[in-house]
């Protein structure tokens, strides 16, 4: 070709390439005409590769209609995380037309033609490749300056091990020394089966602690201990991954390991970009991990699919060896969010650094950031960095917990055949059996607090991990936040903390998007800008306490209510109380929020965080003010196999009401009971009126129990009150859960069984269900048969009962007018 | 006890009795004057009836569940789910504990004993006419003079209508 046109096509390549790195660095993820302008760019630079090798290498092409083909997907929405998406297909752009820049630039360079370079393996899209660069121009083997970088770079990123920059790369004829990182296809041995199951567990400890030894760093970017910290784990789960040849996993690690190195060397400085780059690594890691989880449920399905790390392989080599910054990378990133830069919620800034801010990006913010300083200060929490917790050298094992689980089933039995014999006649007559019999309760007993113990697991580490989900919401929001935390010592049976662990982030998130205002907007309310978030825990009334608060814009009830309106939750005549109204946003399909991002607003988190709160037989109540901000108050039981439960019967049956919702227990006045045309009984208890539920009726045990006669128990049931009719209250009493096995999960108000002290099987009841249950009865006006169940009582009789077919008709109202009870 | 699993019929219903040997050891039982046969491998235990707890918004014939040694199981009465009329119990009555996957037990008027019956002795389940089920009916034992029904424990506690228990809290 003559230099002419090649001179011609060099400067159409350059002028292409830089018209664009401008376009893609000014427009943002929703540009569609601006990013279609970008893939016409890259169709043309493609198109021009085809023809003229010099002018667009191979590598180069293919990296572009990489990106190209990316750039598709976001363009047609195919993309899940839209921006973030984009802002690495920026970052990978620029990267590449300022790589084409210096190699084109360069008057002299020369560099020679690629190098090693496969490409793209098992057809994967993602850009698998290095440094481009060659064959400019035919000239002669020195490579110019310019050259050299671009070169030595192919030759650096290519090999595993770091080579100083400015190496001059063999020509055209030697392949590069270093290859670029080429991903093979993970097969994993069943028979390893149980060493991968390891990796997983572990290798997710330590990613929960590389997370928090980040914002460590993140806190204080000169403190080596703190560096060594976050080196450890990636080190270790370098180790585990090559041991089992997850090549992927040991490569990143690897190449992570050499960037922190520098830092901790002082070879480096950790800057908020170097932070961010290494919290992506972590995604990824997670990702990758998740990916040979995934292979744990079918160990021979033969090949594992994982996410690509051959361009974060290759971004973290390049960052270390000088050729790219992680500066720029992240500016790339945090220039997306509208608006005003975010802060880190770093974790109590109990200290007032936030310094990292200072060097990094465009956050002008930075001195809000420390405005978070002083109002953190107040209140008494312990930095995020639990100064106490993980000591070397602790001493653990790991247990399986079905064996945990099976010695708690076995110790409940024990407490229980101990009682019995502890009871018995005999023992109690015999003075000196009887001290032996209690020094035998006695150790039970301890055996008993040991047993519970062990599952016993403190809150703080699920409390830390929201810090990075704090710093990652807010900045996405545009919002600053500040999270602090108080209680992390509170221990909570270990299957709560897993459970309670989804929730807390939703509430956190919500907290965030909904609850804490945009800057601006705080301002004007003479707020701080800073929004607080504050998680506790810790123990209420033989109960747990997790309570999470923020001073945000509170929850309006007006507001809540017209959305109920209009998505048809309830209809407009309704009257709510104010915590009726706060509950709505408990409804499925709820959401208050006019824009749904990509965090939160779909309207399904906060109903699924009540179901979890109900399962673990927890409550959830809000306190709110508008315009101060709203609390989140969950109550749980302590463990979850022993429940404090009231005893009570209903004919001859006895069932248990867990003491969390007992509010009070009563035996009314007749003047105090109001019957209500369509709604059954209501009592009156000090002007709140309360539905009351016949439990004989609802279980078609007994005909109707009189409340004035017998006794009726006032409960919680989704922020209301409700009371149960019952016969008898035989005593409170520590019962061991059982579960009834999966048939009978979908009753309506029994939420499982227990054994009683004597052995025999009750009941437990749940409050919503019961609930339900009773609103569906009243309104279909049909009452629940038990089906010649009722009164089974004294004779052991199958026959059809007698007394149930000419039970009285509904209670007729009296001459009092209905009363109108909302009973949602 | 070592537990077999024996060969389960096919998923359409059909007994292969032909491909299946169904000689061996069952425990046999009385509903009314019907005597019935279950394998002795699927029963675990054998106890006298005691307290049933109640377990309301279910079939008829789920009487409730019981306390087995901590665990909680539930228990079927057999002669409502084979529609007989309810009767009485007695000190004869019994819940046999059977593994059906899961732990269930069912009520019986009276426990007899074990026989051995070879498969010679084992025809095919009469064909009644649609309007009876015989699905769960291994086949029609004879033991001397007398016929006992073989049943397919597995089938007649986990037929569609158990499985709608699941389904009458949210009725």
């Amino acid at each position: 070709m003559s230099r002419q046109t090649q001179a011609d096509r060099t400067s159409k390549v350059q002028s292409l390439f830089s018209k664009l790195a401008e376009t893609i660095g000014r427009i943002d993820a929703e540009d569609l005409s601006g990013l279609a302008q970008v893939h016409g760019w890259c169709e043309a630079l493609v198109e021009i590769g085809l023809t003229d090798r010099a002018a667009v290498s191979e590598e180069v092409a293919h990296r572009i209609s990489t990106l190209a083909r990316q750039l598709e997907a976001l363009i047609l929405g195919e993309v899940a995380n839209a921006n973030e998406t984009f802002a690495e297909l920026r970052a990978a752009m620029q990267q590449l037309a300022a790589e084409c820049a210096t190699a084109l630039g360069g008057s002299a360079d020369s560099t020679q033609s690629a190098t090693s370079l496969t490409t793209d393996q098992s057809g994967r899209t993602d850009d698998a490749i290095v440094i481009p660069m060659e064959g400019f121009s035919d000239e002669s083997d020195a490579p110019g300056e310019n050259g050299v970088t671009a070169g030595a770079a192919a030759a650096e990123a290519d090999t595993g091990s770091l080579e100083p920059a400015g190496e001059t790369p063999s020509t055209e004829s030697a392949p590069a020394t270093r290859e670029a990182y080429v991903a093979e296809p993970l097969k994993l041995d069943p028979k390893e089966i149980e060493f991968v199951k390891g990796f997983v567990e572990e290798a997710h400890e330590h990613v929960e602690a590389i997370e928090a030894a980040v914002l460590e760093v993140e806190r204080c970017p000169g403190d080596v201990a703190k560096i060594d910290d976050l080196f450890r784990p990636f080190h270790t789960i370098k180790g585990m991954a090559g041991f089992l040849n997850l090549r992927d996993i040991n490569c990143l690690t690897h190449e992570v390991e050499t960037l922190l190195d520098q830092g901790r060397k002082g070879k480096r400085a950790v800057t908020s970009g170097v932070i961010d780059l290494v919290l992506s690594v972590v995604d990824l890691l997670k990702l990758q991990i998740a990916s040979v989880a995934e292979w744990l449920t079918e160990p021979h399905k033969g090949v594992i699919a994982q996410p690509p790390v051959a361009e974060m392989i290759d971004r973290l080599r390049a960052v270390v060896a000088g050729r790219l910054d992680p500066d720029a990378l992240s500016t790339a990133r945090t220039a997306n969010p509208p608006g005003g830069a975010p802060t880190p919620a770093a974790p109590p800034a109990t200290q007032a650094q936030a310094k990292p801010e200072a060097n990094a990006t465009p956050q002008t913010p930075a001195p809000a950031a420390k405005t978070a300083g002083p109002s953190a200060a107040p209140s008494a929490t312990q930095p995020a960095t639990p100064s106490a917790s993980p000591k070397p050298g602790d001493q653990s094992i790991r247990i399986d917990t079905e064996k945990l689980d099976a010695l708690i089933d076995m110790v409940g039995e024990l407490v229980i055949a101990q009682t019995l014999v502890s009871m018995s006649g005999d023992i109690v007559s015999n003075p000196k059996l009887s001290r032996d019999v209690t020094q035998v309760t006695k150790i039970v007993r301890d055996v008993q607090e040991l047993a519970m113990a062990m599952r016993m697991v403190p809150i703080g580490p699920t409390f830390q991990k929201m810090a990075r989900l704090v710093r990652d919401v807010s900045r996405k929001a545009g919002k600053f936040v500040n999270l602090t935390i108080s209680g992390e010592d509170t221990e909570l049976d270990k299957t709560v903390i897993q459970e309670i662990g989804d929730p807390l982030v939703h509430m956190v998130r919500n907290a965030i998007d909904h609850g804490i205002e945009s800057p601006e907007d705080r301002i004007k309310a003479g707020k701080p800008e800073t929004g607080e978030v504050h998680l506790h825990a810790g123990h209420e009334g033989g109960n747990i306490l997790i309570s999470i608060r923020d001073d945000g814009k509170g929850l309006d009830p007006a507001v809540l209510i017209a959305k109920a309106v209009e998505k048809g939750i309830i209809s407009p005549t309704d009257e709510l109380t104010e915590q009726e109204a706060y509950s709505l946003i408990f409804a499925p399909g709820f959401s208050t929020a006019t824009q749904v991002t990509d965090i939160s607003g779909r309207g399904v988190g906060m109903d699924v965080v009540k179901r979890n709160i109900d399962q673990l037989r927890g409550r959830i109540e809000i306190v709110s003010e508008k315009g101060k901000g709203t609390t989140f108050n969950i109550r749980l039981p302590l463990t979850l196999a022993i429940i404090d439960g009231m005893v009570i019967r209903v004919g001859r049956e006895r069932f248990i009401l867990p003491t969390i919702t007992i509010q009070q227990s009563l035996r009314p006045l007749p003047e105090a009971i109001t019957t209500v045309q369509h709604r059954g009984e209501v009592l009156n208890l000090r002007g709140e009126l309360i539905p009351l539920i016949q439990l004989g009726e609802l279980f078609g045990l007994t005909d109707r129990i009189n409340p004035c006669e017998n006794m009726v128990i006032i409960a919680h049931c989704e922020g209301r009150l409700i009371g149960l009719v019952v016969e008898e209250l035989i005593g409170q009493q520590q019962v061991v859960i059982k579960s009834l096995g999966e048939r009978f999960e979908k009753l309506q108000g029994i939420s499982g069984a227990a054994i009683l002290g004597d052995g025999r099987v009750g009941l437990i009841l749940e409050t919503s269900g019961l609930s339900a249950a009773h609103d569906k009865n009243q309104s279909t006006g049909r009452k629940n048969r038990g089906r010649g169940t009722p009164a089974r009582g004294s004779s052991r009789t199958h026959g059809p009962d007698p007394g149930r077919n000419d039970r009285p008709d509904r209670q007729a109202s009296d001459s009092q007018p209905p009363v109108e009870v909302a009973c949602k | 006890m070592t537990t077999a699993v024996l060969e389960q019929p096919t998923s359409t219903g059909e007994l292969n009795e032909s491909t299946r040997d169904l000689g061996g050891k069952y425990l046999t039982f009385m509903l009314d004057d019907e005597e019935y046969g279950i394998e002795i491998l699927k029963v675990r235990e054998i106890i006298g009836i005691m307290d049933i707890t109640k377990v309301p918004q279910t079939p008829d014939f789920v009487e409730g569940v019981i306390n087995l040694r901590g665990k909680v199981i539930p228990v079927i009465d057999l002669r409502t789910k084979f529609g007989l009329a309810r009767t009485e119990y007695n000190d004869q009555t019994c819940i046999i504990v059977v593994d059906v996957g899961m732990m269930m037990g069912i009520i019986v008027d009276t426990v007899q004993e074990v026989h051995d019956i070879p498969s010679a002795n084992i025809e095919p389940p009469p064909k009644l006419g649609s309007a009876v089920d015989t699905s769960f009916i291994l086949g029609m034992g004879k033991v001397k003079d007398d016929v006992k029904i073989l049943l397919d424990i597995d089938k007649v506690l986990t037929s569609e209508d158990l499985v709608a228990l699941r389904h009458f809290g949210e009725e």
